[in-house]
């Protein structure tokens, strides 16, 4: 009866001892697995904070190149020495998009990537009175061939044009078009 | 005496069971409302920049670029158009005006598939009366039109309001007429 008794509690000792082991691999199994949900989880927030910012960077890039075109002096009008707002001259832009769309003119497109970067597009259209031909002045050009656009940022923004050919009332109402692209690698 | 031990201790045993199966569930609640709030705060669709910038200013830009823009009749400006037609020294045939006005706001605005207000007050915006208004009517499709966006109903449209733009253009009566500029963007292409 006893040798009987004292097998028991053996038995019963190790069921419980087998029983713990159990209890402390399912706490490290969960612990381990909320430990790789939270992860998981962390990282694809970091991912999106990151994309989120990369596209920041890009809108507030674009804004600052918005501001240096509608700024550049080799655009802008003057009436009697004094600098108009958001106002351009269309013989100077003229003259600009020339300079700027010459094939070979590469330094000259570089020494202008500085103030709008070479993946712009900027270009003005007369629309009051008379509608004219949209003028392009600078055209985007990756730096890389093998580069699509992947992203692109554009506003429109109501200007006046000089015509310092007329005598009276030389100006007409525009819409300066700025894109900014941006590039990255072609998906094949 | 035995048994009664027997029977605390698996009291006890199930008491402590609970609690800890109550502390699991108190701390997953918090991971998940963590969770949920961090996914809702990396899912806000940030500010758009560019449209910010270009919207803060877009209805001034247009009326100052508007102010000084020739006319279709000779010799004139638009402001000096609409001081004509105002006053009425017959200048310029003042049928020219309402087209002209709305050929611009349509190339400009309409274009761009934004609603517009277009509006000029004999004085004052307060005490004013509007003696021209042009809106276009394509905010049908959103649900609101323009002319239903009152002050206090800003709010509650489904169109929201720019900063507006404001020209003043002095009378030869000694008093000034005030031209508004209001530009709408429809709620969920901010």
């Amino acid at each position: 009866m006893r040798e009987n008794n004292a097998a028991r509690l053996t038995f019963l000792r190790g069921r419980r001892a087998q029983m713990k082991q159990m209890e402390t691999i399912m706490v490290l199994v969960i612990f381990f697995i909320l430990l790789a949900l939270s992860l998981i989880f962390y990282g694809a927030l970091g991912k999106s904070s990151i994309r989120q910012q990369v596209q920041e960077r890009f809108e507030t890039d674009a804004v600052k190149i918005m501001q240096n075109a509608l700024f550049l002096p080799e655009l802008a009008c003057t009436d009697h020495n004094l600098r108009k707002e958001n106002c351009i001259d269309r013989y100077k832009a003229a003259a600009l998009a020339e300079l700027l769309n010459e094939q070979l003119n590469t330094d000259m497109k570089l020494f202008y990537a500085k103030e709008f970067g070479v993946e712009t597009d900027l270009s003005f259209k007369v629309i009051f009175p008379d509608e004219e031909a949209e003028v392009m002045i600078a055209e985007a050009t990756p730096f890389d061939i093998n580069e699509e656009i992947i992203s692109q940022e554009q506003a429109q923004i109501p200007i006046s044009i000089k015509d310092s050919e007329r005598p009276y009332n030389e100006y007409s109402l525009g819409i300066m078009t700025i894109t900014v692209y941006k590039y990255g690698p072609r998906n094949s | 005496m035995a048994q009664e031990t027997a029977k605390n201790y698996g009291l006890f045993a199930s008491r402590k069971a609970q609690t800890e199966v109550f502390g699991i569930a108190v701390i997953v609640i918090l991971l998940v409302i963590g969770m949920v709030l961090g996914l809702r705060a990396a899912m806000q669709p940030s500010k758009p920049i560019v449209q910010s910038f270009v919207q803060s200013h877009q209805s001034q830009d247009l009326l100052n670029a508007l102010a000084e823009t020739r006319s279709r009749c000779p010799a004139l400006t638009i402001t000096d158009e609409i001081k004509d037609w105002r006053e009425g020294t017959n200048l310029c045939d003042s049928a020219y005006l309402e087209p002209s006005l709305t050929s611009i706001l349509e190339q400009t605005l309409a274009s761009q598939k934004k609603p517009y207000r277009f509006r000029i007050f004999g004085g004052d915006i307060e005490d004013g009366v509007t003696i021209l208004s042009i809106s276009n009517d394509m905010t049908a499709e959103e649900g609101t039109s323009v002319n239903e966006v009152d002050e206090d109903q800003i709010g509650i449209s489904l169109l929201v309001r720019e900063k507006p733009g404001f020209l003043y253009i002095p009378t030869g009566g000694g008093s000034t007429m005030t031209v508004m500029l209001e530009i709408f963007t429809p709620v969920g292409r901010r």
